[in-house]
């Protein structure tokens, strides 16, 4: 399928915030399309099986499920602001290293705020 | 698949799923503690049925595409192609899980 070589494995590197922003928005969408199924299960069965959904909505309601959520939303949401800096990236736009710098901060300062407001949202 | 079109792909569907994705966010936080009668009735509108279709097909297709690629970079040729008959074959199952919301 592929005959080109494989990556470098990440230990080799010295951590620096863009690299660590790089490997965290890999991890976060991997953490997403882990969590599609569970997703789908649940919009699903409420058509398929009633009493499947009734379960699975009574987990998703247990406040320590909801907490996995929050940390589910807190990647959700780092990969899509990610996404749209690397959007950016493509166009060569924001690649200066200080508006590098600026903007992995700003995407941290973005996120941590809507973090919040999920998290009020999801427990009041 | 030719390098660029996958490129273009990448760039298309991360584009159309940044607002989808909120929307689907909030549809969460708004129907988790609803039973699965509230639930359906919140489903019966073309509206919301369209985008939650949309927003399924269009983040497993992403997925498919970047997975695969995650894989090419750090897996070699034999587990790549493991890997990405189990990925497809989960992504199918949630097609076919989500799609019949459509006769709701």
């Amino acid at each position: 399928m592929t005959t080109s070589p494989l990556s470098p494995h990440l230990q080799i590197y010295k951590p620096v915030l863009p690299m660590i922003f790089s490997i965290t928005n890999r991890i976060a969408g991997i953490i997403f399309a882990i969590s599609l199924p569970f997703l789908a299960l649940w919009i699903g069965s409420s058509f398929y099986a009633p009493i499947l959904f009734k379960f699975i909505s009574s987990i998703y309601n247990f406040p320590l499920i909801k907490i996995i959520f929050v940390l589910w939303f807190f990647a959700l949401n780092h990969h899509l602001l990610n996404g749209i800096k690397y959007f950016f990236w493509s166009f060569a736009k924001g690649m200066e290293l200080n508006q590098v710098y600026l903007i992995s901060y700003l995407i941290l300062s973005v996120n941590i705020i809507m973090t919040v407001f999920f998290i009020w949202y999801i427990f009041v | 698949m030719k390098g660029s079109t996958k490129w273009y792909l990448q760039r298309f569907t991360s584009l159309t799923l940044v607002p989808i994705s909120y929307w689907f966010v909030i549809f969460f936080l708004n129907n988790l503690n609803l039973s699965s009668e509230n639930f359906i009735n919140s489903l019966d509108s073309n509206f919301v049925k369209l985008l939650i279709i949309i927003f399924f097909c269009v983040a497993v297709f992403h997925t498919r595409l970047n997975l695969l690629t995650i894989y090419e970079d750090y897996f070699n040729d034999n587990q790549v192609r493991l890997y990405s008959r189990l990925t497809d074959s989960v992504l199918l199952l949630i097609l076919l899980f989500i799609l019949p919301i459509i006769f709701i």
